[in-house]
């Protein structure tokens, strides 16, 4: 319908999408993975598709006018130059051989966030790291800053600065990967193992970025779905597991669990309202252990006054369990004996984490605190002119802790073993002294909400 | 808006059926949103926490629930929250944890190779005072003066479990926080109570309502049940509409609408009148995803000012992603809207006069070029002899970049015959479009000319359509 004049092609990005205008409907020289968009009356692509539908035209020496690439080359790269150990310059090597598009698949702490630098710093085009938590895009926006000696933009958490390196979460990008989409030559997915669920992927399919780095200790999925990886970033360049690199990383720490009594008023007040609320979801057969159990108590006790006892009930004795008066006393004595050691709280909630933060007048952070307050208060700790932070989250996922010799984590009766093993990790011996995790419980108070505990569990990563 | 787990539906085989409120219903929802909206006018001044504690108790106690819920929402967003701006509550934490770091050293001077409470310069009985001077938050309460805690060990493997015992906890030296605050307190010449209401004034729950949008419980209502079909939306991945206008001005801001939301739109005339628009986005080439469910949900208020629109939505609904299909229909409110400027009365009346041959319409069409633009024309005049008929818009009050778009869907070629009549302010000459295009340009001055029109009419009926 539209008369086509002009000889020459050309490459639109529009809204996560490729639009390539110029040849008509049927003709055989349409690059594969192009379909004809009766809406527009144009060829339409993933932009994921942008490097070989250009490569496609390129062989037939077609003139295309590219107006989709929207990204830059860096000025500089790397500002501060660290040695490479041997097994991240292979892994460099192994990524650009295969065209700079595949996964790294590293264990923790073997210096993944190192390697994207490297790779930057090889490809120098505008870069887009994608974390999953705000926790991991804060130490991506320090890490950058500090390497590239530029401003890093952030998006996610309340802010939305775009710069020629920019950080940002999975759930930003699935927002605004439409928009953003053709701004970076390169994008680095860290823990990539989230990108193949549906609304993620949809992020790597809307960025054109021909350059792909895929960094991971863990591609498999439960639902098989890491095959999608190939498609999306690139296949596996390179692995190493952690037996090949030895103990070197993990730093050894001490822990001791601390069981603190509940004082008589407050274990009678604890019974009393942990038999008002047990009372209540056994009359209604909700099942604790159940996958639904959590969600079936928010429905049925927000249904009658009854139940809203319940429910108050529950945060009460869960509050006790959590931040006792004793519990908070030995929080006390632990601060002040490790006053000189940089210590870091973990707690189950926001409430418990604000209580403990305004008693003791030590910074928190929580998923409410800004990027650049987080920055600066983990600087601080670093620097020591904090000794102690709490935080609600727990860190679980390749968050590296400046200096931080001591953890203490206040849980109700008791964590998820593996949760308590992986925040251990972020300590570092100090000054000649162990590194000791203390995981303070209650006693005599048991269970939560199987269904609420991985709840939030996955809230905090 | 109101999310999809707060709409009220059922699932019936394949579809998915708003429940409607009934008299009935209408009343309690009625009842509910006086309640919520008297709540959250009393609580101006106050923090989103107090306001959300009293209106989840009214959601609790409510029978519908989830009517409750959906009304809550909306009061809501009728509520305009702000943080405490007087104090920065970034720069006071960090004056108070460096007070606070200070006061924590000044426990232990050197670094602690033993407990810090056997190095103890203080007597541990000072701070017993100290509670009964802080204000009663829930952090700060009174410690007893008898130990409560028995911490027992369970195990320990490294060198510094050694040293921990009960009595070590008893001479503990306190760390007086009340000191912290009032020493900070007293550099900025507030009390400690300021301090303390300061200190965490930034968290979303501590913001303070500064007020309410005005509006009536009948408004809350009828906005509800706009609110539960645009949350059906959220989840759609494709929507057809069959919609019908007497008047080009609802067309054109559903245009706008859809086009600034980058929607993508196949616009298909109907034989009995009226147009089927299939909406999606760009990406719905490659995928269903509820991706556009947004955009869509937001472009139901400019559906709804059609005189007819009959709506069915592809969604995906539930937890298991379900497909059902739901359909929506409604009239707008016709008579509401003029039917015509007082320009455009003018300029027919004028036509009329002329006695020239050509008859004068409002026209209802939209005109397309596939990938290039919609335009929805003002006027439609026919020539009864010839058979021919050219369309009018008038662009008096546009930008230039609006008449630009224009003349390319006339270059790019445009079916139909069309004269755009564009006020001299936009600072366009006529000569941007060819003389034997179906489409011309009229440049005005201040008002309508009707035998200027004619002539610029005559000028593309003379051209092959």
């Amino acid at each position: 319908m539209t008369a086509v004049t002009a000889p020459v092609l050309s490459l639109t990005f529009a809204s996560g999408t490729l639009e390539l205008r110029g040849l008509d409907q049927g003709d055989a020289q349409v690059p594969q993975g192009c379909l004809w968009d009766p809406r527009t009356g144009c060829h339409r692509a993933p932009a994921l598709a942008y490097a070989d539908v250009l490569r496609a035209l390129v062989r037939q020496q077609r003139a295309v006018d590219d107006r989709a690439r929207a990204y830059v080359t860096l000025e500089h790269g790397l500002r501060v130059h660290r040695e490479p150990r041997p097994y991240q310059a292979e892994a460099l090597e192994a990524w650009l051989a295969r065209g700079s598009r595949g996964c790294v698949i590293l264990p923790t702490g073997a210096g993944k966030s190192q390697l994207a630098c490297m790779a930057i710093d090889a490809k120098r085009r505008s870069t887009l790291v994608v974390a999953p938590t705000l926790e991991l895009v804060r130490q991506w926006y320090d890490l950058l800053r500090t390497s590239f000696g530029v401003e890093v933009g952030v998006v996610g958490g309340g802010e939305h600065s775009v710069a020629p390196l920019t950080v940002t979460t999975y759930d930003s990008a699935y927002l605004h990967m439409e928009h953003l989409g053709g701004r970076f030559g390169l994008v680095v997915f860290d823990e990539c193992h989230h990108l193949p669920s549906a609304a993620y992927s949809s992020a790597a399919r809307m960025a054109l970025a021909p350059f792909r780095l895929g960094l991971t200790a863990t591609p498999e999925r439960t639902d098989g779905k890491e095959a999608l990886l190939t498609e999306l970033v690139g296949p596996i360049a390179y692995r190493k597991e952690i037996v090949e690199l030895a103990g070197d990383f993990l730093a050894e720490y001490d822990t001791e669990r601390v069981e603190v009594e509940l004082a008589p008023a407050e274990r009678a007040e604890h019974d009393t309202a942990r038999a008002t609320y047990r009372g209540f979801v056994e009359r209604h057969g909700i099942r604790m252990s159940s996958p639904r159990g959590w969600a079936d108590f928010l429905i049925q006790s927000a249904r009658s006054p009854e139940g809203r006892e319940a429910m108050t009930a529950y945060r009460r004795q869960r509050e006790l369990a959590f931040c006792a008066p004793a519990k908070l006393d030995f929080v006390e004595h632990l601060l002040a004996r490790h006053v000189h050691q940089r210590a870091l709280l973990f707690t189950a909630d926001n409430a418990t984490c604000y209580a403990v933060a305004r008693r003791f007048l030590i910074p928190a952070i929580t998923h409410q605190t800004k990027i650049k307050e987080r920055s600066a208060l983990l600087a601080g700790l670093a620097e020591g002119r904090y000794g102690a932070l709490v935080t609600s989250k727990v860190l679980n996922e390749g968050v590296d802790i400046p200096a931080a010799s001591v953890a203490i984590v206040l849980s109700g009766s008791g964590s998820v073993r593996e949760h308590v093993q992986r925040l251990g990790r972020i300590l570092r011996k100090q000054g000649g002294k162990r590194a000791v995790l203390y995981e303070l419980v209650t006693a005599g108070t048991v269970e939560t909400f199987t269904s609420e505990r991985r709840r939030e569990h996955v809230a905090y990563r | 808006m109101l999310t999809a787990e707060l709409v009220r539906a059922r699932r019936r085989g394949g579809e998915l059926k708003l429940t409607a409120l009934d008299a009935k219903g209408v009343a309690q929802a009625q009842e509910l949103a006086a309640a919520l909206l008297e709540l959250a006018r009393r609580h101006v001044g106050r923090s989103r926490d107090e306001l959300e504690e009293v209106c989840d108790a009214v959601v609790g106690g409510a029978k519908d629930r989830k009517l409750a819920a959906g009304l809550r929402k909306l009061v809501y967003d009728r509520c305009d929250f702000a943080e405490d701006a007087t104090i920065d509550p970034v720069e006071l934490r960090r004056e108070v944890h460096a007070s606070a770091r200070a006061a924590w050293l000044a426990l232990a001077p050197e670094p602690a190779t033993t407990p810090a409470a056997e190095s103890s310069p203080e007597p541990a009985t000072e701070s017993s005072a100290e509670p009964s001077t802080t204000p009663a938050t829930e952090s700060a309460t009174t410690p007893a003066p008898e130990p409560t805690i028995e911490p027992t060990i369970e195990s320990s493997t490294g060198p510094s479990a050694g040293p921990d015992s009960a009595s070590a906890l008893l001479g503990q030296v306190r760390f007086n926080r009340h000191a912290v605050l009032a020493q900070v307190a007293a550099a900025r010449a507030l009390d400690v109570a300021t301090i303390e209401a300061s200190l965490y004034a930034d968290l979303r729950g501590a913001q303070l309502l500064r007020g309410v949008e005005p509006t009536t419980p009948q408004a809350l209502v009828e906005a509800y049940e706009l609110a539960q079909a645009q949350a059906v939306l959220l989840r759609a991945v494709r929507v057809t509409v069959q919609v019908e206008s007497a008047v080009p001005g609802a067309y054109r801001t559903l245009f706008r609408k859809l086009k600034f939301l980058r929607l993508l739109t196949t616009i298909h005339p109907r034989a009995e009148g009226g147009y089927l628009l299939e909406i999606d986005g760009p990406f719905s080439l490659f995928e269903s995803a509820t991706r556009y469910g947004l955009a869509l949900a937001l472009a139901l208020p400019a559906i709804r000012e059609l005189d007819r629109w009959q709506l069915s939505a592809d969604v995906r609904w539930g937890n298991d992603r379900q497909p059902l299909t739901c359909r929506l229909e409604g009239r707008g409110t016709p008579g509401q809207e003029p039917l015509l400027s007082d320009e455009l009365a003018a300029l027919i009346a004028a036509t009329v006069q002329t006695g020239t041959a050509w008859q004068v319409q409002p026209a209802t069409a939209v005109l397309e070029l596939t990938g290039v633009g919609v335009c929805v024309p003002d006027l439609v005049f026919r020539h009864p002899e010839r058979g021919v008929e050219v369309f009018v818009e008038v662009l008096g009050y546009w930008s230039r970049a609006a008449v630009w778009k224009r003349v390319e869907l006339v270059q790019q070629g445009l079916r139909q015959r069309i004269v755009f009549a564009v006020g001299q302010h936009l600072r366009v000459s006529e000569a941007a479009l060819e003389a034997e295009l179906p489409g011309a340009l009229y440049v005005y001055k201040r008002t309508l000319s009707a035998r200027a029109l004619l002539e610029r009419i005559e000028q593309v009926a003379a051209q092959p359509g």
